[in-house]
């Protein structure tokens, strides 16, 4: 756990070096926009791209970003939220936030979608825990989908994924099922399902582990989902 | 401990676990070859879990085009704590001061951490003299901070001198209206601070050593500095 190391004068005393302002570089690694992608819009290409030019200041390009995604965004906002208004602010939230970092966006480290949908699970499940204080949230209704239309003109591979992530899930034991969905949907720590539950952490934690483990292998197969 | 923390990369990836298990695992997950593995892999997983798409309300898409608009982007480069999600809290830790970061400094230096109190320390830009001046002390310890993130930072600090001095390179820049800030922690559980701003005229900053250290962290803050670390540890040091 020891993180420090004494060393040498001459070594650490560099100086630094000075850095130009952020603007001037943005100004220089300007790239297409991305109106011009010709990738299927939704792909992780085409999020891809118009990532590449939301992070250089594009807002055309981000504009288009927001249609691609924000039916995928709301969806879980409103799922772990189930308030439509606080829903709606957090989905706001969600796609300034990712506006600001977005020259932070690192590709090597998951798809566009999925740093999205991470970043908007993780700001309902705050809002969520924020709120817990003040209003008693009903277990039962936690893993009940909301009564919602679902998005207009889907392209078929979106219902072929729904599909298949949902054969995914029916893998799982119950136990696992559960687990995972009281935590995802519900916004539950795993010590919390515990409670809820009425087992052990570590189960919980396993149950949860074992699910994940058993949903990547399920949806890993190479390009079958797209 | 560590044996422990591989396990928990699955409730990570569903934002399941208590603020101190997710510092600890943050601090943890980055130096970990197979635990970033796992995190990607079932943040992927946790992303499509989600069946149903929901349009948003039609206006929402002109206020959020409206509200970028008034918001400025952090600079590319470094990347706190090599890990995107972390970033994604800064803002949201920047408005509720956080235990979680407390919590990741006391698990990652071993220290137990309860503020009693914090000073903004004086810092200015430091020529080559005040250095010199410093190191020369024959109680001078230079600590060097291990981070996640590109660059280096040493701490130099003399208790004869009562001065510490922040050496800085290769950092990026903290993005506009931000600064790094230094926290200074003491067994008795008091955090200071200095500020500096790599690349902005200051190349080494001095300033007074504000307490006894037994360890550093760095975080980034708005501009003027915060009370408390109010984002992710992004480099830190035992001494």
């Amino acid at each position: 756990m020891v993180m420090c190391a004494t060393v040498p004068l001459d070594v650490t005393m560099g100086f630094l070096k000075p850095i130009p302002p952020a603007g001037a570089l943005r100004g220089r690694l300007r790239i297409r926009s991305a109106a011009t992608a010709v990738d299927a819009p939704g792909s992780p290409a085409a999020l891809r791209s118009l990532m590449a030019a939301s992070a250089t200041g594009d807002r055309t390009a981000f504009a288009t970003l927001y249609d691609q995604l924000a039916p995928a965004i709301h969806g879980v906002t409103l799922r772990v939220i189930r308030d439509p208004s606080m829903a709606e602010e957090v989905t706001q939230e969600v796609f300034v936030e990712m506006w600001r970092i977005a020259p932070r966006y690192d590709a090597t480290k998951g798809s566009v979608r999925s740093w999205a949908m991470a970043i908007a699970h993780n700001r309902s499940v705050d809002r969520v825990r924020a709120e817990q204080s003040s209003r008693n949230r009903d277990e039962r209704d936690a893993l009940e989908q909301p009564s919602t239309a679902p998005a207009a003109d889907e392209p078929v591979e979106v219902e072929f994924e729904r599909q298949r992530v949902r054969r995914a899930l029916e893998l799982l034991t119950d136990t696992q099922r559960q687990a995972v969905e009281l935590a995802y949907f519900g916004g539950h720590t795993y010590r919390e399902v515990a409670l809820i539950l009425d087992v052990a952490e570590g189960t919980v934690k396993t149950r949860i582990r074992d699910g994940l483990i058993r949903l990547r292998t399920e949806l890993s197969d190479a390009g079958a989902a797209l | 401990m560590t044996a422990e923390l591989h396990e928990l990369a699955a409730a990570y990836a569903l934002d399941a676990l208590d603020p101190d298990e997710r510092a600890a695992f943050e601090a943890h997950y980055p130096h970990c070859h197979l635990c970033s593995v796992d995190v990607v892999e079932f943040r992927d997983i946790s992303a499509r879990l989600s069946l149903d798409d929901v349009a948003p309300p039609a206006d929402l898409r002109a206020r959020v085009l409206a509200a970028i608009d008034e918001t400025p982007q952090l600079s590319s480069g470094s990347t706190p704590s090599g890990d995107e999600a972390s970033v994604t809290h800064l803002a949201d830790r920047r408005r509720r001061p956080s235990n979680t970061v407390l919590g990741a400094l006391a698990v990652a230096a071993a220290l137990i951490v309860a503020v009693v109190g914090f000073q903004i320390g004086r810092s200015t830009p430091a020529d080559d003299d005040q250095l010199a001046g410093l190191l020369a002390r024959s109680d001078v310890v230079v600590n060097t901070l291990a981070g996640d993130v590109p660059g280096t930072i040493s701490v130099a600090w003399s208790r004869s001198a009562g001065e510490l001095a922040v050496v800085a390179a290769d950092l990026g820049h903290p993005g506009d209206g931000f600064v790094y800030e230094l926290w200074l922690l003491d067994d008795t559980g008091a955090v200071a601070s200095v500020l500096f701003v790599p690349g902005d005229g200051a190349q080494t900053v001095i300033g007074d050593l504000p307490g006894e250290p037994s360890g550093w962290g760095v975080t980034i803050e708005p501009e003027g500095g915060s009370a408390t670390p109010t984002s992710d540890v992004i480099f830190i040091a035992e001494v």
